[in-house]
C-alpha cells in the first residue's frame, strides 16, 4: 500500500520534471518565460523558508537573506570581476555565513519573538544597504548587473545570456529550483529532518533526549539562508537591477502567504502556493491594483477555513484536527531554555 | 520484590541544595544520598519542591546553593543535555510528548543520542546510513515491545489514551540509555489495572540495572516497589527511610496536614 | 490610516466639524475593527503568528480598499489650530502642540477603564489567563471585540489628530505600527509608564541620530533596539512576565 502511493508519487515528480523541462517547446514568448522563471526562483525561497517552518520557527528574515544573497552575487561579479557560476555557490555560502550573524542573537527567542527578532535584525540589515551607497548603491540599489557568462558546451555552439532570450534564464532558474528541491527534499527525510520535526513538535522533549536543540536550530537556519541566497543570486543577475525595497517586509508576507495557503505539512505545499499566485495575479493582470486584496483575503478565507493550506486537504492518514495545525504553525509555547 | 542486597554505592549525591524563585525559597537545605539500583521514593505534600528538585537535578534549572555529584562527577547547574550525556534522564509530570509523531517515530528520537547515522549518509541516503537506520528502528521497536507499546506503533502521540502516552513518556525517557531514571508522578491519574503495568514496567527498568527515583502520590502503589522513601515537606527533607518506616512516621503524618498517611 | 482617511473625508471634503470628524472616523473604525475580530481573527485566538499573519494579509486589504476609494495620490487635512508656540526655547506649531493634551486625556480615560471599570478588569483578567477567566463567566468574545474596537477607536483617533500634520497616503500605517511596536516591546507590554519611558528614549534616539549621522541610521538603532530587547528582556525594561 505504502509501496504503491510511492511509486505513483515518483511518477508524477518524473512527469512534472519533465514537462517543465519541455515547456518552452510550447511557448517561448517572453511574456510567459518570465512567468515561470519568476514562479521558479520564489519556489526556491518558498521551499526554503518552509524547511524553516519545519521545525517550528517562521522566520522574517528571509527575504532580506535573499536580499543579500543578491547583493553578493551582484558584487562579487561587478566588483571583483568573478564569474557568474563562481558567484552562485559564493554568494550562497556567504548568505549562510550572515545569517549565522543575524540568526544568532535571535535564537534564545521562540514563535512570535522569534519571528519579530527576526524581522529586527533582518530589517537592520537591508537598511544598511539603503544607509551605505558604497558598496550597497543605497535606496536606488545595484543596476546594470552583469548577466551569467556564457556556457560553451564543446563542438556546438555556446548558451549565450542575455536581453535576447529569456529561455537560457529559464533552464537556469528550472535548474536550480530542481536541485534545491531535492536537496531540501533529501534533508528533510534525513535525520536533520526528524530531528526538526522533534525541536518543532516539542522543545522541551527535544532537550531531554539529548538534543542539542539551539545547535540544531542554527544549522536549520543556516541551510534555509544557503537556498534564500541562490535564489537571491539568481534573481539578480536575471533581472540585472536589485534595490533595498525588492525585499522589503511586504514581499515576506507575501512568501508566507504561499507557503501557508500552500500548506507548510507537505513538502510539495510551497509548489502549489507559489503556481497558484503567480499565475492568480497574471489572471487579475487587468485588475492589478487589487492583487494585494485578492492575496490578503485568500489568506484569511485560508486561515480561518482550512488553516493547513491546499496540501494539508488531501491528508487523510490521520486526524489532524484544525488545532493541531495551528499549534504546529506557533511551534510549541513551553517555557524551555532555548539552549 | 524489595532486593535484600543494595549496594552502598551512592550514584547520586545531593548535598545542601537550595533553590529560590525570587523571594520563594522552593527547595532547602535538601541532602541526600541515592544508592546504585535502588528504586527511591519521594514523596511529600504539593508544593513540597519534588519536581523542582527534578528539575534541578537534570539542569532544567541552576540551584542558588548547594552541589550535586553523579557517579563523583560534579553536575551541579550543568546543562540538559550535558546531564543527559552523563547518564539521567527523566519523565515529565504533565505529558510532555510530539503530539503529531507517531510512537515508532518518538522512539527513534529518542535514540538520538546512541545513533550514528552520519548526516551525509542520511543525507543521500547510502546504503550504510540506511543500515543504520534500520538497526536504530530495531532499537526503536525493541523499546517499542519493552514499555508494551507495539499495538499503538503508528499513533500520533495525541491520539494516545492516557495511559499509553504515560509509558511513551517513560520509554522516551529510556532512550539515552539513562544508568539513573528520575519519574514525576508516572501513576497519576491512572486506573488501578494500568498503575499496576507501569509499576511492572518500574521494576524492570530497575532490573536492568537502572537507579530509578519516583515522585508519587499514589503512596499505597509507590510503597510496592521503592526500597527507601524520602518525604519532603516545603522544600526540606523531613524523613528518610524505608516504607514501613515512613508509613509510621509522625512528622510525615503530621505533613499532610494531620489526615492518616494514605496506605 | 483609516481614521486619518475617515477624518480626512469628513471634515476635509465634508467640511463637518473637526472634533465631530475623528469622532465620527473612530465610530466607523471600531464598527470595521470588531468585524474583523469576530470573523477573522475569533479562529486565530491564542495563536500568535497565524494572528499576525492574518493580520498582514487584512492590512492589504485595507489599503487596496483605500487606494480604490480615494486614489494613492496624498492627501492633506487643513490646520485646525493656527499659529505657533516657542517652548522652552524651541518653535511647535500649535497644532503639534494640542496633540498633548488631546492624546494625554485619551490615554488617561482608557488607563481609568483599564483599572477601575468591570470590563477593564475583564480584560486584563483575560490577558493573564483565558481559561481562568472564562470559569468565573468572562464573555471572552464580547471582550476580544471590546479590545479589538477600543484598540480600533484609539488607532483611528490617532490618525485623525495626525491627519492635520502629516501628509495621508494609503501606506501610513505601518511604519507608525512599527514605531508603536517598538515602544510597546522596549517599555513592556504589561506597564503603561514603561510604554511612556520606552516613547521618550525613542524620541531623543531619533532625534540624535538622526541630526548626528542620519534619519537611515536612526531606522537602524530602532531596529537593532527591538532586536537586543527582545533578546535580552522581552518583557521589556519596565514590564514583568505575563
Amino acid at each position: 500500500m505504502k509501496d504503491r502511493n510511492l511509486r505513483t508519487k515518483c511518477i508524477g515528480v518524473l512527469a512534472a520534471t519533465v514537462i517543465s523541462f519541455l515547456i518552452p517547446g510550447f511557448t517561448q514568448s517572453p511574456y510567459w518565460m518570465h512567468i515561470f522563471i519568476n514562479i521558479w526562483i520564489s519556489i526556491i525561497v518558498t521551499a526554503s523558508l518552509r524547511f524553516i517552518i519545519n521545525m517550528g520557527e517562521w522566520s522574517f528574515a528571509h527575504v532580506p537573506l535573499m536580499g543579500m544573497g543578491a547583493y553578493t552575487s551582484a558584487l562579487l561579479v561587478m566588483k571583483l570581476g568573478l564569474s557568474f557560476w563562481l558567484a552562485l555557490p559564493l554568494a550562497a555560502l556567504i548568505t549562510a555565513v550572515i545569517s549565522i550573524v543575524i540568526y544568532l542573537p535571535c535564537l534564545p527567542t521562540t514563535g512570535t519573538f522569534f519571528f519579530f527578532s527576526s524581522y529586527a535584525f533582518g530589517e537592520v540589515m537591508r537598511l544598511c544597504w539603503i544607509k551605505f551607497k558604497d558598496p550597497f548603491g543605497g535606496p536606488a540599489g545595484l543596476i546594470l548587473i552583469p548577466p551569467p557568462n556564457p556556457i560553451h558546451i564543446p563542438g556546438f555552439s555556446s548558451i549565450k545570456f542575455g536581453y535576447l532570450s529569456k529561455i537560457p534564464y529559464y533552464y537556469l532558474s528550472l535548474v536550480c529550483m530542481l536541485f534545491s528541491l531535492f536537496l531540501l527534499y533529501r534533508l528533510e527525510k534525513s535525520r536533520l529532518g526528524s530531528i526538526a520535526e522533534a525541536i518543532r513538535e516539542s522543545n522541551l522533549l527535544s532537550q531531554f533526549v539529548g538534543i542539542k536543540v539551539w545547535r540544531y536550530k542554527m544549522v536549520i537556519l543556516v541551510i534555509g539562508s544557503a537556498f534564500a541566497g541562490i535564489a537571491g543570486s539568481i534573481y539578480a543577475h536575471y533581472t540585472t537591477l536589485i534595490m533595498p525595497v525588492d525585499f522589503y517586509w511586504g514581499l515576506g508576507v507575501y512568501i508566507i502567504i504561499y507557503a501557508t495557503v500552500g500548506g507548510t505539512r507537505h513538502f510539495a505545499g510551497p509548489i502549489v502556493g507559489v503556481i497558484l499566485f503567480v499565475f492568480l495575479r497574471e489572471l487579475l493582470r487587468p485588475i492589478v491594483m487589487y492583487v494585494p486584496l485578492v492575496y490578503g483575503l485568500i489568506l484569511a478565507i485560508t486561515l480561518t477555513f482550512m488553516p493547513e493550506g491546499l496540501t494539508g486537504l488531501t491528508e487523510k492518514f490521520f486526524d489532524r484536527s484544525k488545532k493541531g495545525e495551528l499549534a504546529k504553525a506557533e511551534g510549541t509555547n513551553e517555557d524551555a531554555t532555548a539552549f | 520484590m524489595k532486593t535484600q542486597l543494595l549496594s552502598n554505592n551512592p550514584i547520586l549525591e545531593i548535598r545542601n541544595i537550595e533553590k529560590r524563585f525570587g523571594g520563594l525559597t522552593v527547595l532547602n537545605d535538601l541532602s541526600f544520598n541515592v544508592c546504585q539500583g535502588e528504586i527511591l521514593g519521594i514523596i511529600g505534600p504539593n508544593g513540597a519542591g519534588k519536581t523542582t528538585l527534578f528539575d534541578v537535578i537534570t539542569g532544567r534549572y541552576k540551584p542558588t546553593a548547594g552541589t550535586i555529584f553523579f557517579k563523583g562527577k560534579d553536575i551541579t547547574g550543568l546543562k540538559p543535555h550535558k546531564v543527559i550525556e552523563a547518564g539521567i534522564s527523566r519523565s515529565f509530570q504533565l505529558e510532555v510528548l510530539f503530539p503529531n509523531l507517531s510512537v515508532l517515530q518518538h522512539l527513534i528520537i529518542a535514540y538520538h543520542l546512541h545513533t550514528e547515522v552520519s548526516f551525509l549518509g542520511s543525507l543521500f541516503g547510502t546504503s550504510r546510513s540506511r543500515k543504520k537506520a534500520k538497526a536504530t528502528e530495531a532499537k526503536a521497536i525493541e523499546l517499542m515491545n519493552f514499555v508494551g507499546l507495539e499495538d499503538q506503533r503508528d499513533k500520533p502521540a495525541s491520539n494516545l489514551s492516557h495511559g499509553y502516552q504515560r509509558s511513551l513518556g517513560i520509554a522516551m525517557a529510556l532512550g539515552p540509555k539513562p544508568e539513573l531514571l528520575l519519574l514525576d508522578e508516572p501513576l497519576s491519574a491512572l486506573s488501578p489495572k494500568r498503575a499496576t503495568v507501569i509499576l511492572d514496567l518500574i521494576r524492570k527498568i530497575r532490573d536492568k540495572g537502572v537507579t530509578v527515583m519516583v515522585i508519587e502520590h499514589n503512596m499505597g502503589a509507590l510503597f510496592r516497589i521503592c526500597d527507601r522513601v524520602i518525604v519532603l515537606s516545603v522544600g526540606r527533607k523531613i524523613a528518610e527511610g524505608l516504607p514501613d518506616e515512613i508509613k509510621i512516621n509522625q512528622e510525615v503524618i503530621k505533613a499532610y496536614l494531620g489526615g492518616a498517611v494514605d496506605v | 490610516m483609516i481614521g486619518a482617511y475617515g477624518t480626512w473625508l469628513f471634515f476635509q471634503i465634508l467640511g463637518i466639524n473637526y472634533f465631530i470628524s475623528i469622532v465620527l472616523s473612530m465610530i466607523f473604525v471600531t464598527i470595521v475593527a470588531v468585524l474583523m475580530e469576530r470573523i477573522f481573527f475569533k479562529p486565530m485566538r491564542g495563536y500568535h503568528i497565524p494572528s499576525f499573519i492574518m493580520s498582514t494579509g487584512l492590512i492589504f486589504v485595507l489599503q487596496v480598499s483605500i487606494i480604490s476609494l480615494f486614489g494613492v495620490k496624498d492627501k492633506s487635512v487643513d490646520s485646525v489650530f493656527n499659529g505657533l508656540v516657542k517652548v522652552g526655547g524651541v518653535v511647535i506649531s500649535m497644532e503639534r502642540l494640542m496633540i498633548i493634551p488631546i492624546s494625554s486625556v485619551l490615554i488617561v480615560s482608557f488607563y481609568i477603564f483599564l483599572l477601575r471599570s468591570r470590563a477593564g478588569r475583564a480584560m486584563r483578567a483575560v490577558m493573564q489567563n483565558p481559561d481562568a477567566a472564562a470559569l468565573v463567566g468572562v464573555d471572552i468574545d464580547k471582550i476580544c471585540s471590546l479590545g479589538m474596537g477600543i484598540g480600533g477607536a484609539l488607532a483611528a483617533a490617532a490618525g485623525g489628530l495626525m491627519a492635520p500634520i502629516f501628509v495621508l497616503n494609503p501606506y501610513l500605517g505601518p511604519p507608525l505600527v512599527w514605531e508603536g511596536f517598538i515602544v510597546v516591546c522596549l517599555g513592556g507590554r504589561t506597564s503603561l509608564p514603561g510604554t511612556l519611558l520606552a516613547a521618550f528614549i525613542m524620541g531623543y534616539l531619533r532625534s540624535f541620530v538622526s541630526t548626528l549621522v542620519d534619519p537611515i541610521a536612526a531606522q537602524i538603532c530602532e531596529a537593532a533596539l527591538l532586536g537586543i530587547i527582545l533578546v535580552f528582556k522581552p518583557q521589556g525594561l519596565l514590564g514583568h512576565e505575563g
